[in-house]
């Protein structure tokens, strides 16, 4: 930590100049500091987690507060798949617990994770390829018109859900929703899966690598709807291993390396040379 | 106002040729169009075969008697397979369920009014089992119904002692079931059709079939998002064993019995017709109509043939030509829909395109301008 | 031992004599041909398939048969019919020492020289409960069998084409086969239009699949092509939809006739909706053998000419006395 904020102190008059076209708008914006008293939306305390001899975390600590992005950084193996995991509910810590708004929490299911309004996204799971825009929305929580038992699908209602959805989120949304999956970009994907889960009242995003396998233009994009989120209250975790992505976005930052919390920053305390090193000195 | 059109035609409006042209482009994406292009080169290529015999009501009753019988256990085959699961085991299933609608019929005098749908519970019930083992122990579907197929198919032969059985079945009913009371059509192919329309409603209407699909396509994606996949395939399996059964008994209704291989060899069938109808064998994505158009295309092969004199072997080679052409048509399915784009004047907004279209269609429709409606501009960001 | 020891001096060296004596001649009247006077001869049967259905009637010919020869009959079945299976089952045929087994052949005979060659080493009599190839009659002196008993698919398709001639048939006859891959269903297809075309009848081969729904629409379009088929022939499947299509097109003038004695046929050949079917008359594939197997032990005798067990008509003449027997289980 200190040394970090040495190498803060001596790159003080080295700010990049100009903005790259992968980072968001928003990344030049002052970071807040928490405000005292203020309940994370989501703490892990000391969870450890290990499979048979191997051991996958490590007294892990972290806090995700509503309208504040805490970036999850580090490299494959560190145990950010395992952490995730964890905290959508697929399975317990052996050691340390959960707690959401407060309270202290097990997870039986990643369903009741999910009902609790933890929305978890990964990479390749966004979107059903050959579903409409509408429906890969409203898939899961469709609008339905009529009496049970003889229910069926409100299309209109459902077209002007995933409008709502994605206006929202600012997502410009130019073509027809009945256009499918496969049709559209990596990135317009990714903000279709955040744009979903807010529009369904989530109150924790956990995004897995949301910009790792996109063109430079959309992962920008897809930031700025990610800050977008942010902006209209939600907790975001962001796990990715683009240190770029997630400076310029991120409010917070952790580092985890072989199952540790290495290190944590607030972003304005941090230069993305010092994480370089760091992450290339505790891998 | 008209942002999302070409300048060449700005104000006026996409030309009638964009129009139909769009409409014709996105019929050739959809499952059924290979069904039907079949059907009708079909009907074109056994007229020319027999000009007498082949476009008479004669031929169509008989083709929707084929049609229908395999239809009604093909629709639940398809359901499943855009689903994602395979199921080798209905041909079986129609065979014990006849068994059970006759021994019921026969042995405990039970009328046939509950003794049928007795056998169609059967059949779900068996389905049931099939969808239990494919979720809970994780085992693919065609392995499961492998061995299901041979467990009931034996079944079948041990009860049965090989032999075929008979039963006496009241008029009345056998006429419901499969007579020829609609200007001379069986009745099966109502049945067929009712549950064509069923299967359709399902798929594209209900929350169900939404999930259906889903689950096909990318089953874990749905179940983070909440989607009951597990149930929903057993649910599929029990359909399809059901409609399986409806089958045996319209065939029991039809020749008052039934004996150790009925239904033998169905379960291809079916899967030939579903994939005629367009629905991929990979999953996710198909068709009902597809499959009742696919249906009346192996019937008119089967009476075509017939009628054409073809020489004895035919038949299974012809079918399996067809059936292979409409895979390759329909395995490309993924790579045109990716690739097609609107025709211009359609190519921001296909919104405008559905608009446009259908006032082309149905020309009564005044004062809606194909340029705004439901054009999506409440959600544009430059608007707000 | 210590009884031997037990007895000592010169009355005990007579004991020992005696019973060494004793010992002496009860090992020579164990070692006596196994087949003595009042020792029952043991045939076994290897079936094909459980003793239900039509191999039920296997089982019960030959269980008859053991009844009126006074021989031991005991049926043994593989679970799955493969060949390994059926082998092993004859292996522990000889093992139980056997003095005859017959064999329910299913398939080439390549498949039994190795077991049936084993068999004969062991002094076991050896033969097949299945039909020679088609068109043979007099046993080759090379047979590794000593015997075979079955139907003729050949002769079957035959007569059946006699039958019909003699029944005047005088417009076209189609002949089907649900399953065009099962060979005797083929043989018998073949056999029979063969023959008609010799007689000058028009006679043409039909595919049909197993779905009777199928069959019955078929055959309907098949009539309409040629209204001038006299005759309809079901070769491998039950009759069922031959009967619907017979009613749909109104011809009730059309002779249909199949094979097998079925539940269906049965009524149907009473009421006159079928002429005739082909009985292969396996009651005698099970009784047969053991006759020849316990004559060719007792008597060393052998057959000249393959027993055809089959094929015979039954029709409306004698449908009334088979159905008797069908309810006996002997038809």
């Amino acid at each position: 930590m200190t040394s970090a904020a040495e190498s803060v102190a001596a790159r003080q008059a080295r700010l990049p100049a100009g903005s790259r076209s992968d980072e968001s708008s928003a990344s030049r914006r002052p970071v807040e500091p928490i405000p005292p008293g203020a309940v994370p939306v989501m703490e892990a305390v000391g969870i450890s987690k290990g499979f048979g001899a191997t051991t996958a975390l490590v007294d892990v600590s972290l806090k995700a507060y509503s309208g504040r992005i805490l970036a999850l950084l580090g490299d494959n193996g560190a145990g950010k798949s395992t952490l995730i995991k964890i905290l959508s509910g697929v399975f317990p810590p052996d050691q340390g617990e959960l707690r959401f708004n407060g309270q202290p929490v097990r997870f039986a299911s990643p369903g009741e994770a999910r009902t609790k309004g933890i929305a978890t996204v990964f990479q390749d799971l966004a979107v059903c390829e050959l579903l409409s825009v509408t429906r890969n929305v409203v898939l899961g929580r469709e609008p339905q018109k009529g009496v049970s038992p003889l229910k069926w699908l409100d299309l209109r209602r459902a077209d002007e859900m995933a409008r709502s959805a994605l206006h929202r989120l600012g997502v410009r949304w130019e073509r027809g929703l009945d256009e499918r999956g496969i049709n559209i970009s990596g990135g317009e994907r990714q903000s279709l899966a955040i744009a979903r889960a807010m529009f369904f009242g989530s109150s924790l995003l956990i995004l897995d690598e949301p910009t790792s396998a996109l063109a430079v233009r959309q992962a920008g994009r897809v930031l700025d709807h990610i800050a977008q989120a942010r902006d209209q209250g939600q907790a975001v975790i962001l796990i990715t291993h683009n240190f770029r992505h997630a400076l310029s976005v991120a409010d917070d930052l952790t580092v985890l390396a072989q199952g540790r919390v290495a290190a944590h920053f607030r972003r304005d305390e941090v230069e993305l040379d010092d994480l370089t090193d760091l992450v290339a000195r505790v891998a | 106002m008209a942002q999302g059109l070409d300048d060449a035609s700005a104000g006026s409006g996409p030309s009638r040729g964009a129009i139909w042209g769009e409409a014709f482009r996105r019929f050739m994406l959809r499952p059924e169009s290979t069904a039907l292009a079949a059907v009708l080169i079909l009907f074109v290529v056994f007229t020319a075969l027999s000009p007498q015999l082949f476009p008479t009501k004669l031929t169509y009753i008989s083709i929707m008697a084929v049609a229908a019988e395999l239809g009604i256990a093909s629709i639940g085959v398809t359901l499943l397979m855009i689903g994602g699961h395979f199921d080798l085991s209905i041909g079986a299933v129609l065979g014990l369920t006849s068994y059970v609608a006759v021994v019921l019929m026969r042995d405990f005098g039970i009328s046939p009014i509950i003794a049928a749908p007795t056998a169609v519970v059967v059949g779900a019930a068996l389905g049931f089992i099939n969808g239990i083992l494919v979720v809970r122990f994780r085992i693919h579907s065609f392995v499961v119904t492998l061995g299901t197929m041979l467990i009931w198919r034996g079944v079948l032969i041990a009860l049965t002692g090989g032999f075929p059985m008979t039963v006496d079945i009241p008029p009345l009913f056998k006429d419901v079931m499969a007579g020829p009371l609609i200007f001379g059509f069986r009745m099966s192919m109502v049945w067929f059709l009712g549950i064509g329309l069923v299967g359709t409603f399902l798929l594209t209407r209900t929350r169900f079939g939404n999930w259906v699909q889903a689950a096909g396509q990318n089953p874990q994606a749905a179940r983070n998002l909440g989607v009951p996949v597990d149930r929903v395939t057993v649910i599929l399996f029990m359909i399809a064993s059901a409609l399986a059964a409806v089958t045996g008994v319209i065939q029991v209704a039809r020749f008052s019995s039934v004996d150790a291989l009925r239904g033998e060899g169905m379960e291809l069938q079916a899967v030939a017709v579903t994939v005629i109808g367009g629905t991929l064998l990979s999953g996710g994505y198909g068709s009902v109509i597809g499959t009742v158009l696919g249906a009346i295309t192996f019937g008119m092969i089967q009476v075509g043939l017939v009628l054409a004199g073809a020489p004895g072997h035919f038949f299974k080679t012809l079918t399996g030509a067809i059936v292979v052409g409409a895979v390759i048509l329909n395995t490309d399915v993924a790579r045109r829909l990716a690739r097609s784009r609107p025709l211009a004047g359609f190519r921001r907004n296909s919104a405008a395109a559905d608009a446009a279209i259908l006032g082309e269609a149905m020309p009564g429709r005044d004062g809606v301008d194909p340029t705004t409606a439901e054009s999506g501009e409440a959600y544009r960001e430059d608007k707000q | 031992m210590a009884m031997l020891d037990s007895v000592t001096g010169a009355g005990g060296r007579r004991m020992k004599l005696l019973m060494l004596a004793g010992a002496a001649a009860g090992m020579m009247a164990a070692s006596a041909p196994a087949q003595a006077q009042d020792d029952p001869i043991s045939i076994y049967f290897v079936g094909c398939a459980a003793p239900t259905g039509f191999h039920g009637y296997l089982a019960r010919g030959s269980a008859e048969a053991g009844e009126n020869l006074g021989v031991n009959v005991t049926y043994i079945y593989p679970d799955q019919l493969t060949i390994p299976n059926q082998v092993q089952k004859i292996e522990e045929a000889i093992a139980a020492q056997a003095d005859g087994i017959a064999i329910c052949v299913f398939t080439e005979d390549a498949a039994y020289t190795d077991v049936v060659a084993r068999a004969k080493e062991a002094g076991i009599a050896i033969g097949s409960a299945a039909a020679p190839p088609p068109g043979t009659q007099v046993r080759d002196p090379n047979d590794i069998f000593l015997f075979r008993t079955g139907s003729d698919e050949g002769a079957a398709g035959k007569l059946t084409a006699q039958r019909l001639i003699a029944m005047g048939v005088k417009g076209r006859v189609v002949v089907a086969n649900q399953q065009p891959g099962d060979a005797s269903c083929q043989l018998r297809a073949t056999a029979q239009i063969d023959e008609l075309k010799a007689n000058g009848i028009e006679a043409e081969f039909l595919e049909l699949t197993m779905d009777p729904g199928q069959q019955a629409e078929s055959l309907f379009n098949y009539l309409r092509l040629h209204p001038d088929t006299a005759a309809a022939t079901s070769t491998c499947d039950v009759i069922d939809g031959f009967l619907a299509a017979k009613e749909q097109s109104g011809r009730d003038d059309l002779i249909l006739t199949g094979y097998d004695i079925v539940a269906q046929s049965l009524a149907a050949i009473r009421d006159g909706r079928q002429a005739f079917t082909i009985d292969q008359q396996q009651f005698w594939r099970g009784y047969m053998p053991v006759v020849l197997l316990t004559h060719n032990i007792k008597y060393g005798l052998q057959q000249g000419n393959y027993f055809l067990t089959g094929p015979t008509i039954v029709d409306k003449d004698s449908v009334e006395k088979v159905a008797a027997m069908v309810e006996k289980g002997y038809r």
